[in-house]
Formats: C-alpha cells, structure tokens, sequence
C-alpha cells in the first residue's frame, strides 16, 4: 500500500479526535493501571498489618485445619484459602455458597483472624478504578474501558502512520525549542520505545474481559450453557453435596506437594500452589482442589487444577488450559504481572509512566495548538480545566487517597462515612476540586497542580513516618522493603513535580516576553504532526 | 538477588551501548556531536544492533524466553529514553565518543587543524 498525504491526513484526523475524545479516560486507566502495578506493595503502605515478612512455602495445615475442623458448614458452602506471597503475606480465607459470604484475613504464624485497616487500599481502589472506572452501572464501566482500549490500539496505528520521521526522531528531544516542538518530541518519543507497552496492554485487557465483551459467542459451541463454556476453559466445577457424612480431609499439604510436584515435573519449573479450595467440607463428595493460577516461574496465567479426594486421595480432576488458550493466557498474564519477577515490574511501572507522559504531553500540544490558532476564550478555559483535571488532577487525588489513609483511623467517621468511605471521598473531592481550581487559574493550573501533587507526594511518606515509625532506612528489613519503596517513588513524584512546575513558570515567562504571533491559517482541526 | 539485579545492569548496560551507538549512526545526531565534516561511519549501525542482540542474549539467559519477550523491549525502551535525555542535556560523554569514533582521516585533519 501507499502511502499517500490523503491518507495520511485522514490518519491524522482519526489520531486526534480519538485521542482528544479519548484522553481523559486513557489517562485515568493508564496512571490507575502503572499504580495498579505494585498495588500490594501500596496495600503494604496503607495497611501496616501487613508489613510481616513470610516464608511461603509454610506449611498450611496449622492454619487451614483448625478452620475446617471448627467451622460448621452449610450445604453446597465452600472454603477457600489464598496462600501467603511476599507481596501479600497474610492468609485470606473466604467462605461461600452459603447463606452467607465470609472473608477474613489470617496471620501466617497464629492462623488468627487479623484485625484490618479498614481500607480498599490499593487493591480496591486504585486496581477496580483502571478497569471499571468505579461505573458500576450496568457493567458500563468495562465497556467504556473496553472501547477505550480498542481506541488505545487504533491511536496506536495510526499514530505510527502520521509520524514521518520514526526512525530519525526516534532519539529527538529538544527542549530549549519552543514549548510546543518538545512536547511534541516528548509525545513521539514516549509513543515510539514503549509502543510494544502501549499495543500490549489495551490488547491482553481486551482479551481479559473478552467474555464480559461477548459472552454469548463464546458459549454458542456449548449451547448457550456459560457453565459448561467456564468449567472448559477456565477447570472450574461445581462440586453437589451427597448429603451424607464423608472423611475429613487430613491434611492439606501433601495434596499442595502433590500437586506442586505433578506441576513441576509437567512444566518443568518450580510450580507454586497459590488458591485452596475445600468442597463439601465433611460431606462424602467433599473435593479438595489445589490451583496455580499464576505461577511464580511462568508469564502466562494458567489456572492448573488438581482436585483430591480426601481420604482416598484419588485425583477426581487434573484440570489444564487448553493449547489454543495458551495464547492469550500469555498475554494475559503479562498483563495481571503476577509472576515473581521484580524487573518486568518496574519495567512495566516505568512503561505505564511513558504511557501516561503520551497522554499527557498529546493533550498539551494539541491544546497549545489549537489555542495558537484561535480558539474562544471560554473554550480555551474549558478545556485546559478538563485536561488538567484529568492529568495532574487525578495524580494530586490519588496522592490524597493515601494520605487520607494515613490521617484517618479505623475509629474515623464523618456524615456517616466510616474510614474507607472517607478515603475514597478525599480521593473525589480533590479530584472535583482540581477542575473547579483548574477553571478559575486558567493558564496557571497546570503549575500550580504541581505544586499540589509535590505537596501531597512529599507529605505521604512523613505521615507513615510518623504514624507507623516506617522509614526508608528503618523499613528496610524482610517483608517491608515495600514500604520503603512506596516512599521512595512518593519522594521522587514530589520531586519530579516540583521540577514540572518550575519548568512551566519559565515556559509561562517565556510566553508572557514574547509577543503572541498572529493565528496561522492552517485548517482548523488539524494539528500536524510534524 | 545480586544475581538478579547483576544481570539486569548488564542487559542495561548493553542496552544503552547499543542505544548509544544506533544514535550516533544517525546524521542528525552525528552532525551534533562528532567533529565537523565527518560522517557517521556505517559500522556504528552494525555495532548498534550486534549490541541490542547481546542484551537480548543476557535477557533470555536471564531469565528465559517468555520472560526476555516482555523485558527486551522495556530494557531497550528505558536505554533508548536514557540516551535521549542524554543528548538533550548532557551531551558532554557522546560528544567524546563521537570524536573517538570519527573517521581516521577526518580525526587526523582535525588533530593536525588543532
């Protein structure tokens, strides 16, 4: 194919109305998603009961026997337990199917239930926010968050075809040029070495909640029966009560070594254990199942399965995906970042920052360039209210979510609001703020936001300091380095904003100097890309 | 852990050699750097990509393919990001490779012109 000017311009028109449409849900997904990166080790830094170093190889019998040996259990009621990891070092036990849903949290060593920070955390906040938005209506969330993705990729091709120069600009950043020709360097050069990042990410979150997306299609080859479509491509079965009294299980360890061992051999990498389930506990059809939904050696997500017997020990099921699946296992669980491995972590924490700087400096040159080229006032303050609410806005209000944390204790309430609800409405109410704030200051916003976010972001780490004693240097022993991290970054931001925010007054003199040139006549719209 | 970290410097390291080198190989940062009248002599290319291959080498002895298939492009992402930042503000290393690595007769006129 050609390459001609036409279709470059029309490429071009595609690219920036998507992306102006676009940008300030691309934004929030990417900075939630590059959070959502390390949010266990945030969860660490938010709820201090979790800082505990642990052995995850433990053995789990101490802590999951005297639960299944006291508990009296419904009919059809299933247990659950998530073994402890570095990252999440206490035991979560969960109890459903019954008349009631239960879920505690256990400590590694006692097996008691561990009193919690009443917290989302990271975990619920900051991970649902990059995926649903927190739109629960209706699922509307996801598919907003669904078409956005599908927008990332068409962003990303056609992105690729209006920028002439990929390979001689691939190195180019000139900031002493004028504001406009480096932001738009930033933008390229952002797009361009992390573009494996950018096409990756929206695709595996596709992939992820491909059945939310289509959930009939898939299903249409097992008669409609989704149940039928989950137990084949996911293992998972629903285990009926007999109604008569069955051995107990003795122990669950050797089914985990069991398993683990199978795994091990099958694959030929250490194989970890993550998800326990018991069925029917006491009952004569009672399964035990032992799950690796995500090894700690593997990049793909593999939900392997073996259930037992107890008492018997026969294996009832030895459950893996499927060798089409493997596919888009791979990618999925590049994307879910489960795996034990610190460096595509980081990595993918500084691939998601270059994404959220695409946004962010894409947003900037566009809005520079149409104000160059004659906008009306009051749509000029519109949308610079919007664009620094939706980028620095959203960064200043995640900083305050934990600072909030750290303010408030389990005991706080306010207009009816216990503490997690107050986290999340400080998380809001600084977000709302920055668009109101961001409305009146006008040309000053975006400056003055870094100096919110570098506020927040430098008086995060002083707070755990003094509510937790953690810090830096006193965090750094087993099972807290986490925390120590998290104020490290925290640190970092707060610089970094303080850098952003003199860099934009010197450009702002620098425009207040120079007299404004005259609108160019280009055509409206289109902001070329050079 | 040092082991782990050790070898991700390595792959870094490499990364930035062969980003450095890619980045030399191009006029428009070759003008900016090497001594007047010189041009980028085709083997920088070469040596660009030899050194992009051994980073991809240590990522996949590292840590295996399926892993190097994620950190390769991140590690030459993050080398690449380095050497732009690099030529925008602290150009003063590459200014001397660049002289080191000019063309002999060129280095030679340049050093009898001194």
């Amino acid at each position: 194919m050609r390459i001609t000017d036409e279709f470059r311009k029309s490429m071009n028109w595609l690219h920036t109305w998507t992306g102006i449409a676009l940008s300030s849900i691309l934004f929030a997904m990417f900075w939630m998603g590059t959070l959502t990166v390390f949010h266990l080790e945030i969860n660490k830094w938010m709820m201090p009961e979790t800082r505990i170093a642990v052995d995850t190889t433990m053995p789990m019998d101490p802590v999951v026997m005297p639960q299944l040996e006291a508990g009296t259990f419904e009919e059809g009621e299933q247990v659950f337990f998530a073994r402890p990891s570095e990252r999440m070092p206490l035991i979560r036990y969960a109890r459903f199917g019954g008349s009631e849903r239960q879920s505690h949290f256990l400590h590694p060593e006692t097996g008691e239930i561990v009193e919690r920070t009443n917290s989302h955390g990271a975990s619920d906040f900051f991970y649902p926010f990059h995926f649903s938005l927190h739109i629960s209506w209706m699922g509307l969330g996801y598919w907003i968050v669904g078409l956005a993705s599908v927008a990332m990729l068409v962003l990303a091709v056609s992105g690729i075809f209006i920028h002439r120069k990929i390979f001689q600009d691939f190195f180019s950043f000139r900031p002493k040029k004028q504001a406009r020709r480096s932001t738009l360097d930033l933008h390229n050069m952002t797009a361009i070495i992390a573009l494996p990042f950018h096409i990756l990410f929206p695709l595996s979150g596709i992939l992820i909640f491909a059945l939310v997306y289509f959930p009939d299609s898939a299903s249409v080859p097992f008669g409609g029966d989704r149940a039928a479509l989950n137990e084949t491509r996911s293992g998972f079965t629903t285990y009926e009560a007999a109604g008569e009294p069955g051995p107990m299980p003795q122990s669950i360890d050797q089914y985990i070594d069991r398993a683990e061992a199978i795994w091990t051999e099958r694959d030929g990498r250490t194989a970890h254990a993550d998800y326990l389930r018991v069925a029917n506990v006491g009952d004569a059809n009672s399964v035990v199942t032992i799950q690796q939904s995500f090894g700690p050696k593997k990049v793909a997500r593999g939900t392997d399965m073996i259930s037992f017997r107890p008492g018997t020990g026969e294996v009832v099921k030895d459950f893996e995906i499927g060798k089409i699946r493997h596919a888009s296992a791979y990618l999925e669980g590049a994307h879910f970042l489960r795996f034990d491995s610190w460096a595509v972590r980081w990595l993918f924490f500084l691939g998601g920052l270059a994404g959220c700087a695409m946004i962010a400096t894409g947003l900037l040159f566009w809005m520079r360039a149409r104000i160059k080229k004659g906008m009306e006032p009051t749509s000029v303050r519109v949308v610079r209210a919007l664009s620094a609410g939706s980028v620095t806005g959203i960064i200043a209000a995640s900083g305050a979510f934990m600072v909030a944390n750290r303010l408030l204790t389990n005991e706080s309430t306010l207009g009816g609001l216990d503490r997690a609800a107050l986290e999340v409405a400080a998380f809001y109410v600084v977000w709302l703020g920055t668009f109101i704030h961001a409305g009146i200051r006008d040309k000053a916003a975006w400056r003055e936001q870094m100096w919110l976010i570098a506020v927040i972001a430098g008086a995060a780490p002083i707070l755990n300091w003094i509510t937790t004693g953690g810090f830096i240097v006193g965090a750094l022993q087993p099972g807290q380095v986490a925390v120590a991290m998290t104020d490290v970054v925290l640190i970092a931001a707060s610089a970094a904003a303080v850098m952003g925010a003199r860099r934009m007054a010197k450009t702002e003199a620098l425009e207040r100097a120079k007299p404004v040139r005259a609108p160019r006549a280009a055509a409206a719209g289109l902001a070329p890309a050079e | 852990m040092i082991v782990s970290l050790g070898t991700l410097l390595i792959a870094g390291l490499l990364g930035v050699g062969s980003t450095t080198f890619l980045a030399l190989s191009q006029d428009r940062h070759w003008k900016a750097l090497a001594p007047k009248g010189t041009k980028p002599r085709p083997v920088l290319r070469r040596i660009g990509w030899s050194l992009a291959a051994a980073t991809l080498v240590v990522c996949v002895l590292r840590d295996g393919g399926s892993f190097a298939a994620l950190i390769w492009p991140m590690v030459m992402a993050a080398a690449s990001f380095t050497v732009a930042m690099g030529l925008a503000y602290y150009p003063a290393p590459l200014k001397y490779l660049a002289g080191k690595l000019a063309p002999a007769a060129a280095a030679a006129s340049t050093k009898q012109a001194a």
